[in-house]
């Protein structure tokens, strides 16, 4: 799974702990996001598409064979 | 079979090191073995008294940087300095128990001068103390977190509810290897305590038990938590 998160993060000039303090997590989930280390639950994903007000396939992309 | 070669690849070198250690001891004979532990005492004792002064240090640094942050440091920084600092802490205060045991526990073995003893007691207790105080710090750090307090009743379930998923997800890994770390060193402790019992006939039966059964139990108890979820 890639993820456009940091880059979205960027757009809207976040930094991790206050985008984690909107989405109602540590900085770590964040960071762990970004890294591509962790693919969040749904309602993470859900929190993360409101604030970016983007669609969760934008921010998330996956490959065809991980579907 | 990975798990099988890996196991054999243990006991060969718990072999080679019990060895090791067998003929150092035995090469040693006609030294003192008392006077050894007595510097192996007073070494780990100077080093668990540093690691106080160095915890002390450290607590004093991150309580300084916590009351207003922002002279230092911008947000994000703040939060990776508070979570290692505070981490590293642990790890000072843990070490310098440890040694401060060993100390404690040699010059009470070999029946050192009282002094000795009393002064590893003192340094214990003192870390003990820097422990649990500093353990308090967690509020200060995370003041807007309800996080379980050290001692609390139920504190491995109010931690993880207090955690949310990306947390979980790294005390879990950290965990896991702590956890393979920990069997595969304790394994390879008996492999080193018996070649070392029959080579210098200095017997570790009562330690080779104990290890086992500590295995066993950390087995089963891992056993029954995942059980029937």
């Amino acid at each position: 799974m890639k993820t456009r998160l940091r880059e979205l993060r960027a757009r809207d000039r976040l930094n991790q702990t206050e985008l984690a303090k909107l989405a109602k997590v540590s900085r770590q989930t964040i960071s762990l996001i970004e890294r591509e280390d962790y693919i969040p639950s749904l309602l993470i994903a859900k929190r993360l598409a409101k604030i970016f007000n983007e669609p969760i396939e934008e921010i998330f992309i996956f490959e065809e064979e991980e579907l | 079979m990975k798990r099988t070669l890996r196991m054999l690849m243990y006991l060969f070198f718990g072999a080679i090191a019990g060895l090791t250690f067998s003929i150092i001891a035995t090469s040693t004979n006609d030294m003192n073995m008392d006077n050894i532990y007595y510097w192996i005492g007073l070494v780990t004792l100077t080093v668990s008294i540093v690691l106080a002064i160095v915890s002390i240090y450290l607590y004093r640094q991150l309580k300084t940087v916590a009351s207003d942050y922002t002279k230092y440091m911008d947000m994000d920084a703040y939060d990776i300095y508070r979570y290692n600092k505070y981490n590293d802490l642990q790890v000072v205060n843990t070490t310098a128990m440890m040694l401060s045991i060993i100390a404690l526990s040699i010059f009470m073995i070999i029946e050192f001068h009282f002094a000795w003893i009393l002064i590893s007691a003192v340094t214990y207790i003192v870390v003990l103390y820097l422990t649990v105080v500093q353990t308090g710090m967690v509020s200060i750090l995370y003041p807007d977190r309800d996080l379980p307090k050290l001692g609390d009743e139920k504190y491995a379930e109010k931690l993880m509810a207090a955690s949310d998923e990306g947390e979980r997800h790294i005390m879990l890994n950290g965990l896991y290897k702590t956890h393979g770390f920990t069997q595969t060193g304790l394994f390879l402790g008996i492999v080193i305590l018996i070649f070392y019992s029959i080579i210098t006939g200095e017997s570790q039966i009562f330690s080779i038990i104990l290890i086992a059964v500590i295995l066993i139990i950390s087995q089963l108890k891992y056993s029954m938590e995942i059980r029937e979820k």
